[in-house]
């Protein structure tokens, strides 16, 4: 019979399991297991206003590389961007566009606000 | 509750409620942590995977000094072997929780360094790490899942994508001379997902456990030199400690007999870093052999014994741990480093992989090569 520590320990990899389950159903890729997935290239650009942030104040404000690679899905960067603008950077009407190119394919856009 | 025996005495993995392999493999994972620097990273909430999470944000940083203190607290109570099956827990929560709380600051490599210790921490009393074989499973069944439902796997374009643009491999492109780019992707496509199932396969079944330990190995072994070092983060330290814990320790005391000058540095070694109950000196060896390890099923002698004694202690982990640790700070960055770690994993491998070396002589009564139960 599991002692109430390994009780704990079964609760912590049954939410992992949930996890991966919840990545079939969702485009982002945390807690998933999925290191190393996808490369894409990808480059932000932000807009508040008129002025263009720079690629340094796209880092700091997303706490994030603003342009590089990504080896998770890039929907995890673009899920960081879409919860920040809809949250804590709500007040800044920032306009985004990520160009992103995941495995080698042709190039794709994202943008902030989204269309509906 | 009871005082452990060895507490205040870093280097040593016995006398805690926590099994010897566990403890030290825990160990490892506070170091590979302070290495890179999690400790400084440590923060209130930023976009968190949970959103609720965002209610902890505060001016003044109190969730940032919380797990700040969690992280001081649990590592201190695991390296000083002060109840560190608590310390595991407190530790790896702390780590996990930042991770859920920071989603900028999420990686993998990370991740299993948390659930690894939370899993640890769960094994009080407990010398079966039954919850780090489901934990294996998960990672290489989730990887593999990953994979599989992706066509650019199917194909090969991940790989031949990263391995060309992002992470432009030598060995890929001395391979890719002679093979063509998209065929070595496809395969190596392939062959990393098909081991991915295998591996999963094998730490689910409980038999399995020492075929998946070795399959382990040669995988990120050979990913780690192919990459020219390339370490994912510290994933793969992460996953070589992890396989700690599935190395079995002897249940009865073992003997070492040596003489000479041998028998005195063993003396010094053992007293820190093998625990009285596990091995111990005992009379020299019969002629012929410069080393004999008795108490197991079979008696072993020379490197194997030397081999086995090693990997019954903390002291060649901590001592490996230590210079590589050492070469990053004096080296790290350069290709001189990268060089290095391949030179010195081959190396390790070559001591670790029980190999009979040619010029191997045993003069032992009883005979070598059966299966000790020792795990490595």
């Amino acid at each position: 019979m599991p002692k109430k520590a390994h009780l704990l320990g079964i609760a912590f990899l049954a939410i992992q399991v949930f996890l991966v389950f919840r990545a079939r159903f969702v485009s982002e890729r945390f807690f998933c297991w999925a290191p190393f997935d996808e490369a894409s290239r990808f480059e932000t650009q932000v807009r508040i206003g008129s002025r263009v942030l720079s690629p340094e104040e796209a880092n700091q404000r997303y706490r994030y590389w603003s342009a590089g690679w990504e080896n998770r899905s890039v929907h995890n960067v673009i899920g960081m961007i879409r919860r920040y603008e809809s949250t804590y950077g709500k007040g800044d009407s920032a306009e985004v566009v990520l160009t992103y190119s995941f495995n080698g394919h042709p190039a794709q856009v994202w943008r902030w606000p989204e269309m509906p | 509750m009871n005082l452990p025996t060895t507490i205040g005495r870093p280097w040593r993995c016995d006398g805690t409620e926590l099994s010897p392999n566990l403890l030290l493999m825990a160990k490892l994972l506070v170091l590979i942590l302070i290495r890179g620097d999690v400790w400084e990273k440590l923060g209130d909430p930023f976009l968190p995977f949970l959103p609720a999470m965002d209610l902890l944000r505060s001016p003044e940083g109190w969730c940032a000094l919380a797990l700040r203190a969690g992280f001081a607290v649990g590592a201190l109570a695991v390296m000083a072997n002060a109840w560190p099956e608590i310390g595991c827990l407190i530790l790896g929560s702390t780590v996990a929780g930042w991770q859920f709380a920071v989603t900028p600051e999420f990686r993998n490599h990370i991740f299993i360094c948390g659930c690894l210790l939370i899993l640890a921490g769960c094994h009080r009393n407990d010398s079966n790490p039954w919850l780090i074989r489901w934990q294996f499973f998960l990672l290489y069944a989730g990887a593999a899942l990953n994979k599989l439902l992706q066509p650019d796997w199917w194909s090969g374009q991940m790989l031949l994508t990263w391995l060309t643009q992002e992470l432009p491999a030598a060995g890929f492109r001395h391979l890719s001379a002679l093979i063509p780019a998209s065929s070595l992707a496809l395969f190596l496509s392939w062959f990393t997902m098909i081991a991915e199932v295998v591996l999963a396969v094998c730490f689910w079944r409980k038999q399995s456990v020492r075929t998946a330990v070795w399959m382990v190995i040669a995988l990120h072994g050979g990913m780690f030199v192919f990459l020219m070092g390339y370490r994912f983060g510290h994933f793969i330290e992460d996953i070589l400690v992890g396989l700690i814990a599935f190395l079995e320790w002897p249940r009865q005391p073992l003997e070492l007999r040596a003489t000479g000058a041998l028998r005195t540095l063993l003396a010094r070694v053992l007293k820190i870093s093998h625990p009285d109950a596990i091995v111990r000196l005992g009379d020299g060896p019969v002629a012929g052999n410069w080393l004999e390890l008795h108490g197991l099923q079979t008696t072993k002698c020379n490197e194997s014994a030397l081999r086995t004694t090693l990997l019954l202690g903390s002291s060649l982990y901590l001592l490996l741990f230590t210079v590589d640790w050492l070469l990053e700070a004096f080296i790290g960055g350069k290709d001189a480093f990268r060089y290095l770690s391949v030179a010195a994993a081959l190396a390790l491998l070559c001591i670790v992989v029980p190999i009979r070396w040619p010029r191997s002589r045993c003069n032992c009564r009883a005979t070598e090569g059966a299966a000790t139960g020792v795990g490595l």
